[in-house]
């Protein structure tokens, strides 16, 4: 493709991350011998991009999976399969699930992620200062002295006061600890963030002051963001592309707007239809009928669709043969055999 | 619907988080772990007395020679089972300096046993830093200056009595609980070196490893210990030096108690390493040496010592037991389980009950460790609720 | 039941299941006394959903725990009367019972019932889910065995438990999340009671499981006309359920209304940049969220006066940093406690 690309790995322009037939199975462990008894495919054939300065929305229930991908991203954990290319801000384009771990240090400056726990991703031993400028440190940029004034000027970014510089994290407040997340994520000037369920934990008010920091900091600093929520009010906010994720497999993926407006696949209408609106004129009117069942046990998938066992149009097909994720529209893709045919409801915007 | 919100784009950038909050300078903000840990066990007051208790207990063993007012060999034999004697501070209805009456050893007619009673009319005062025996002071100093004592050489003050051969059986518990504590500390000290060594093999590695370990701790653990020391102790030759007795039988005491200190340091790796931030440490390329040192082993070492103070009177109550069965330490060595040797014999605990009084030491530093220990491991992790 | 239960004062409206006034339930903590409910006032008719959001902190869920008299020790019943009418008509002050007394007792489960966020923490792990709802029925009720087992076995069914001849042999860890809570609401049920208390019941659930549960507590409601007390910090859910809504801030009761009044016509500031700061489907993509400003001020050091008036854009200095607002009451029966609730300047400041 381009003359920038030295390996023979390559792919589109625009993007970032070009997830391909990634797959993560965790084996199940049993008896004093850890013998294998099975696995747990948290991510099973998931393929996706992510286009530059873009929120690329995840979405899916508990169990989903989509806090995998992000880890995988991240090579927090190694793949099983498949491959994750990313490309860095030189242009070059690597795979980062093959990298060794010196060069894995390296990526890792370019790509950093948010966590949900605003009390677990902090070491509360640590002051704001070593913790915010723990990556400087470990990857030797400036001297104490341009560190501290770093840290302080980072400090500053997500709106906390540089006087803090001093605190240690058990003195502030579950938003503002995770702002504090967010200094530290980006102390070495990322390309791409990877949030997971970064705003969950928070009080609604909370929220949304650190969506709107997430947002200018985009702006600020062309981040690509991928966001990985539950909550779909949240994901529509904020993302240019949304993922729907079940049972570790893709379901559909496109733009937020016409995917809200008119979804592809059953698992979309479903999860748009339970979501409760702040809206009690609207929920009398809508006649809301629930999905039935629950998601299945990870290690039981049930064959076919993932999901046929809870869809509202499944037939034999769909119990037998497991679709694949396919291209219906420009843009827009969805594993369900019978995506053409079906006339799915979205989101009446008001 | 309108955004009130609309502020000019430059400032979107400081979203206004607490716009009104005064920056407060609270002094529990940047206070370091170990003042936040310092700060919650001070509110464990037990834990407090028993720290300075021990601290003094310390104190008294290391110096005991320069303490107690005799050798801890020294016979008397006019001066058998003497009990206690009273320190006062009234004669005859004034008020004095402290001191002690002289004892009269005398026969009782009936049964014509030693009983001693007090001179009402020899007044002998107690001096302090008075010349007596000579002795090394630390094992450096010679010198004969004791604490306390009385001018008289042919009187004594047991201040706890003497035992069958007249030795001054405060004296015998001071340098005793040089030898108990010792022990215990360095009992703790070889199973603390196997026990973190083990235990964080186990926890942080994980897999077969993990496995084998936890199975070999179930395995000492499941021993029965009293017959497991007396086979171990019984094996050991009766000629060999008492000082290196004293040093084997605190590994064996080890050996059976590391288990307890690598169960809390495995499972402090295991939660450790699913904590969000050592994930976040990885992530910002973190080496395994730095996360193990920077973010692993602070959070851990609270836990760890709260585990080995508890483990301290698990230790002590080892020797004792041993010595008592006359397994472990043997005399000439001082120790409290030796001591107790002395207090088998129900006769003699019927008319000198002074004799239990290493017991009595045993309960209270035992005691003493365990509430220290409770204090620390309540404020072991000043971050929780 | 004795003298004290009845109420000397002036009683309730006879459609009224439960009152409270001026409820206020401290906690001596190390660091000062901690008033987690200071002047809690809201009631609950019979056979009507009472939604009560409310952040973290805002004390919704110590009010909740101290109708069942179920507050840790250490807490201090302040202020306050809460009163409930029995099924027998008879009215009960509640805060004068001993809360390990027999008519505490026969009020939990019998009279109210209640569910949690965490199943697991109201089901026993070491017991089938049949024996733990038999013996709550033995329990309130003269029955045999085989009838007890036949009514939980009838109200697994209620609660649309699958198989429910299976699952009541079952342990709760057995269960999946989404079964755990119906098998808790299930034993809730147990006695029929008029009163259900649902703390944050669907927050740790799914998006489509907690639409199941929403939808199975609605036909429930109506099924066996029970009053719901629900506990939530989500407004859709909230919308969803409630009939009239309470919103707690700081330990305080803002604003109360029913559910259209609270989300069409909001009076009080709190509850106006709530609403806004709520992304909505289908018509925020893009922009930009409305925020209030600060975080909820710690328990220890609540503000002087209006405790909303360093947060709130409207607050006027003077008044609102001064005086504790009073309710004000609308001609529906909408209050609002803010100095400046449906005054004009407000509706100015939101436009």
């Amino acid at each position: 493709m381009t003359s920038t690309t030295k390996t023979k790995l390559s792919m589109h322009e625009d993007h970032i991350i070009s997830v391909r037939a990634a797959r993560k199975y965790f084996p199940v462990q049993e008896g004093w011998m850890r013998r294998v008894k099975g696995y747990v495919k948290a991510v099973d054939d998931i393929t996706f991009d992510i286009r530059k300065g873009e929120t690329f929305g995840l979405v899916g229930e508990s169990g989903s999976g989509k806090s995998s991908i992000a880890r995988l991203i991240l090579r927090a954990y190694d793949l099983t399969g498949g491959e994750i290319l990313f490309r860095r801000a030189d242009g070059s384009v690597i795979d980062v699930s093959t990298l060794s771990d010196r060069d894995l240090r390296d990526i890792r400056r370019e790509m950093q992620m948010i966590f949900q726990d605003p009390y677990s991703s902090l070491n509360p031993r640590m002051t704001l200062l070593d913790l915010v400028g723990e990556p400087l440190v470990i990857h030797g940029v400036g001297s104490q002295g341009e560190i501290r004034d770093r840290v302080a000027e980072l400090l500053r970014l997500v709106g906390l006061r540089p006087e803090y510089l001093t605190r240690y994290p058990h003195a502030f407040s579950g938003g503002q600890r995770q702002r504090i997340g967010i200094a530290r994520a980006l102390a070495l000037n990322p390309s791409f963030i990877a949030a997971d369920e970064a705003v969950s934990a928070l009080d609604v008010s909370v929220a949304a002051q650190n969506i709107n920091l997430m947002q200018d900091l985009q702006e600020k600093f062309g981040l690509t963001y991928l966001f990985i929520t539950h909550d779909l009010g949240m994901v529509e906010h904020i993302s240019d592309r949304i993922g729907v994720m079940y049972l570790g497999r893709l379901m559909e993926v496109g733009p937020t707007d016409e995917m809200f407006a008119k979804p592809l696949h059953p698992y979309t209408e479903a999860l748009l239809a339970a979501v409760p609106q702040p809206d009690p004129r609207g929920n009398r009117a809508r006649k809301r009928v629930p999905l039935k069942g629950e998601i299945a046990d990870a290690m039981n998938i049930p064959t076919g669709c993932p999901f046929h066992p809870r869809c509202a149009y499944a037939d034999a097909k769909c119990r037998g043969e497991v679709p694949e994720l396919r291209v219906v529209q420009a843009g827009r893709q969805v594993r369900c055999h019978h995506a053409e045919t079906l006339d799915l409801t979205g989101v009446v915007a008001e | 619907m309108t955004d009130i919100q609309t502020l000019p784009s430059e400032t979107l950038l400081v979203p206004p988080l607490a716009p009104k909050e005064e920056f407060k300078a609270d002094a529990s903000s940047t206070a370091k772990p170990w003042t936040l840990i310092w700060w919650r066990f001070r509110k464990h007051k037990l834990a407090v007395v028993s720290l300075a208790f021990m601290v003094i207990l310390g104190l008294l063993a290391v110096f005991a020679d320069f303490m107690s007012p005799y050798a801890p060999t020294t016979i008397n034999r006019v001066n058998t089972f003497a009990p206690p004697t009273v320190v006062r501070v009234v004669h005859e209805g004034t008020l004095q300096r402290p001191f002690i009456y002289a004892m009269k050893r005398v026969r009782d007619p009936e049964t014509a046993r030693v009983v001693y009673q007090e001179d009402r009319t020899k007044v002998l005062p107690i001096d302090f830093f008075v010349r007596g025996e000579p002795y090394a002071l630390l094992g450096l100093v010679d010198t004969d200056l004791h604490f306390f004592g009385i001018g008289d050489r042919r009187q004594q003050i047991n201040l706890l009595g003497t035992d069958s051969l007249g030795r001054d059986i405060f004296t015998r518990l001071l340098y005793g609980a040089r030898v108990t504590l010792s022990a215990g500390l360095i009992g703790v000290a070889f199973s603390f070196v196997l026990g973190l060594a083990l235990g964080a093999i186990s926890g942080y590695y994980g897999g077969w490893l993990d496995a084998m370990i936890q199975r070999l701790m179930e395995f000492i653990r499941s021993i029965p210990t009293i017959p497991l020391w007396m086979g171990l102790a019984a094996a050991l030759p009766i000629a060999w030096d008492p000082l290196f007795v004293y040093v084997l039988i605190t590994i064996i005491l080890s050996l059976i108690g590391w288990t307890h200190l690598a169960r809390v340091v495995r499972g402090r790796f295991l939660s450790l390493k699913s904590e969000d931030y050592v994930l976040a440490a990885r992530l910002a390329g973190a080496s395994e040496y730095r996360i193990v040192t920077r973010h692993m082993l602070p959070a851990m070492t609270s836990y760890i010592i709260a585990a080995v103070t508890l483990a301290i009177p698990e230790m002590i109550l080892g020797e004792t037991a041993l010595s008592f069965l006359g397994l472990g330490l043997r005399p000439p060595v001082v120790s409290w389980g030796v001591l107790l040797q002395d207090a088998q014999n129900l006769r003699t605990i019927s008319l000198a009950p002074w004799l239990l009084a290493p017991g009595v030491a045993v309960i209270l530093v035992v005691l003493a460790f365990n509430f220290i220990g409770d204090g620390l491991r309540d404020a072991a992790d000043p971050y929780g609720q | 039941m004795s003298d004290t239960t009845r109420t000397s004062q002036s009683s309730m409206p006879p459609e009224r299941l439960l009152q409270l006034d001026n409820v206020g339930v401290h906690f001596p903590t190390r660091d000062g006394l901690v008033k987690a409910v200071n002047g809690v006032s809201y009631h609950v008719n019979k056979g009507e959903v009472l939604g009560i959001v409310g952040e973290s902190g805002s004390g919704k869920s110590v009010t909740a725990r101290s109708i069942m008299r179920l507050q840790p020790k250490n807490a201090i019943n302040a202020s306050g009367t809460i009163r409930y009418r029995c099924k027998s008509g008879e009215e009960l002050l509640i805060n004068e019972q001993d809360r390990l007394g027999r008519t505490m007792r026969n009020l939990r489960g019998n009279e109210i019932g209640m569910i949690f966020q965490e199943p697991m923490t109201a089901l026993s792990p070491v017991h089938t889910i049949g024996t733990q709802i038999m013996r709550t029925v033995m329990l309130h009720r003269q029955v045999s065995k085989a009838d007890a087992r036949a009514r939980a076995i009838e109200l697994l069914t209620k609660v649309q438990m699958p198989r429910p001849t299976d699952i009541v042999d079952r342990f709760p860890h057995h269960l999946s999340g989404g079964m755990r809570q119906r098998a808790m609401i299930a034993l809730a049920l147990a006695c029929d009671p008029a009163l259900l208390i649902a703390d944050e019941p669907t927050t740790a659930l799914d998006v489509t499981t907690e639409a199941q549960i929403l939808e199975l507590l609605k036909r429930l409601q109506d099924e066996m006309n029970m009053a719901i007390v629900f506990i939530t910090h989500n407004f859709g859910v909230v919308a969803d359920i409630a009939d009239r809504v309470a919103v707690m801030y700081l330990g305080r009761v803002v604003e109360t209304g029913t559910v259209d009044e609270i989300f069409y016509e909001p009076k009080h500031p709190y509850t106006q940049a709530l609403l806004q700061s709520i992304p909505r489907l289908g018509q925020s993509h893009g922009r930009r969220l409305r925020t209030i400003a600060g975080m909820v001020p710690d328990p220890f050091n609540v503000p002087t006066g209006c405790s909303f008036h360093p947060r709130c854009m409207q607050a006027v200095g003077g008044i609102c940093d001064v005086k504790t607002p009073d309710d004000v009451v609308f001609a529906s029966g909408q209050r609002a406690r803010c100095h400046f609730a449906g005054q004009d300047r407000q509706a100015e400041a939101a436009q």
